[in-house]
């Protein structure tokens, strides 16, 4: 069959490709995955980190985190597509990883050594360590590196809590049970300095996208959505949301509930089959 | 700097919770403002002097957290962060500082005080993260809460309407003590639904409606220099 070339580049983008775990990443995936936020963070324009970032918090303020109508998790899918799709655009090959904060090694380190580590294996800033915001919109101007002050491991939700949060039949109980946990994250990868004076920027809504580790925290909280979802089917959502917008996309809840139609996968798909029986 | 803490006044247990007679029980706080620094909420039954070092164990009446990702504070210009009223013709999503509705599991922990008479509710605010423009003393502000049983033979039970320490100053007028909940929350249609509770500041009472007022008065003038609505809060305080 012939495609027209529009329709060639729409049947790539639909590849499929799988968020995996960061903490499995090869030497020579992380370095790649490093060198694809590097170029994005080096883009002033609109395909670059800190205009995406920007859709978040400061200056644009898109996100969702409210109840009613539940369109956190929707929203949240809808961004970190986009997200996705930038940075595909420095290397096709890349995906966004996710930060399973309720693992083992999680428990044992807090922030992967993926993200917490200041320099690369050559020596350069690690761009997944901190970006640079550049925010000239806001009250006051921001202009400075992100920074993050996380909290104990100890503090971070078990996978036990996770797995029966999974088993909540309510799509909307399960949502806001799945946000608060969220927070939490949001707040404890933020914290505060050694001073008590100054909070990462994780813990604030205004900048928490402009932290490259946001894009992984919320890979996780899609994950476990995903989870959910094939557990409790993938349409399992209130109808009167299914046609609602996606502020800044282009995008209705519809869109986003299947992700194998967004390209994508997680890694550990196959543990499900264990959950359904 | 600590956050400052809640303690409800003491309130009633009903039978079936004295009985342990419920399946499953929630508290509910409404309209929690989220504009701020990021915190966990420490949930105590009958220890008014829980803080930040209380253990979170069922001695200590430890009955569950729930987490807030604050805003961070306002990063636009006088009146960004004000909530307007909705036009009926305005399609656009809430307002992002619309507040919130938080849920804990309280049922083990709730068992565990169920032989007592009376129920004290504290609320330890942990600052987790704060961004200089955050209020980290006073984090935590709410407009009610609801004690929400899910009982397997069907009984009905209300609890008294609790007061936020935090706003009890504000209102003019005391506050109705017991109403039943005529229509339940859409969560609970897996229900037999058991309880039925209290909303704080859902009702228009005339002392609701001069609060309201005083509030709007407040907060235009404060909005003329450059303060926000909690400010004026503070202020009527």
């Amino acid at each position: 069959m012939l495609f027209h070339p529009r329709q060639q580049q729409r049947k790539s983008t639909m590849a499929q490709i799988i968020r995996k775990d960061i903490d499995t990443y090869s030497a020579v995936e992380l370095a790649a995955l490093r060198k694809g936020y590097a170029q994005m963070q080096a883009l002033s324009d609109n395909r670059g980190f800190n205009y995406i970032s920007g859709y978040h918090g400061i200056p644009n303020f898109y996100c969702y985190h409210l109840d009613d109508p539940a369109l956190f998790l929707p929203w949240h899918r809808a961004y970190l597509l986009e997200f996705e799709h930038l940075l595909r655009d420095r290397d096709a090959a890349l995906s966004v990883p996710y930060w399973n904060w309720a693992s083992a090694t999680s428990h044992a380190t807090g922030v992967p050594k993926a993200f917490s580590d200041k320099a690369a294996a050559d020596q350069s800033p690690n761009p997944l360590y901190s970006s640079q915001i550049d925010v000239p919109a806001s009250n006051p101007p921001v202009r400075r590196r992100t920074q993050r002050f996380p909290g104990s491991p100890a503090e971070l939700p078990s996978a036990a809590a996770i797995d029966s949060l999974v088993r909540e039949p309510s799509f909307v109980r399960f949502s806001r049970r799945l946000r608060d946990v969220h927070n939490q994250i949001h707040g404890w990868t933020g914290g505060m300095n050694a001073t008590h004076t100054v909070g990462g920027d994780m813990g604030a809504v205004a900048t928490a996208a402009f932290d490259p580790i946001f894009y992984s925290h919320h890979c996780m909280i899609d994950r476990t959505w995903n989870r959910w979802q094939q557990l409790h089917g993938i349409n399992n959502i209130p109808g009167a949301i299914l046609h609602t917008a996606l502020k800044g996309f282009n995008l209705t809840v519809a869109d986003v509930l299947d992700t194998t139609h967004l390209g994508y996968s997680y890694a550990t798909a196959a543990v499900l089959v264990k959950e359904k029986t | 700097m600590m956050a400052r803490k809640f303690t409800s006044k003491p309130i009633a247990l009903p039978t079936a919770v004295r009985t342990a007679a419920f399946k499953h029980a929630e508290l509910d706080f409404f309209e929690v403002d989220h504009s701020g620094a990021s915190y966990q909420g420490r949930v105590f039954f009958n220890n008014a002097s829980a803080d930040e070092n209380t253990p979170r164990d069922l001695a200590s009446g430890y009955a569950g957290a729930f987490h807030i990702f604050g805003h961070g504070g306002c990063f636009g210009e006088v009146g960004h962060c004000e909530v307007m009223e909705r036009r009926p013709n305005d399609t656009r999503n809430l307002h992002p500082l619309t507040p919130t509705e938080v849920t804990v599991d309280v049922t083990e922990t709730l068992r565990h005080v169920a032989a007592h008479d009376q129920l004290t509710v504290t609320v330890v605010p942990v600052v987790l993260s704060a961004t200089p423009k955050s209020d980290v003393e006073d984090c935590f502000h709410f407009d009610g809460m609801r004690l929400l049983l899910r009982n397997p033979h069907g009984e009905e039970v209300a609890l008294q309407l609790e007061v936020p320490a935090n706003v009890e100053k504000a209102l003019a007028a005391p506050r109705v003590a017991t109403v039943p909940v005529s229509q339940p929350p859409p969560l609970l249609i897996e229900a037999p639904l058991t309880v039925a509770v209290s909303r704080a500041v859902t009702g228009k009472s005339a002392g609701v409606a001069a609060v309201s007022a005083k509030l709007k008065t407040a907060a235009r003038k404060l909005a003329a220099k450059g303060k926000s609505k909690r400010a004026a809060k503070r202020v009527i305080r």
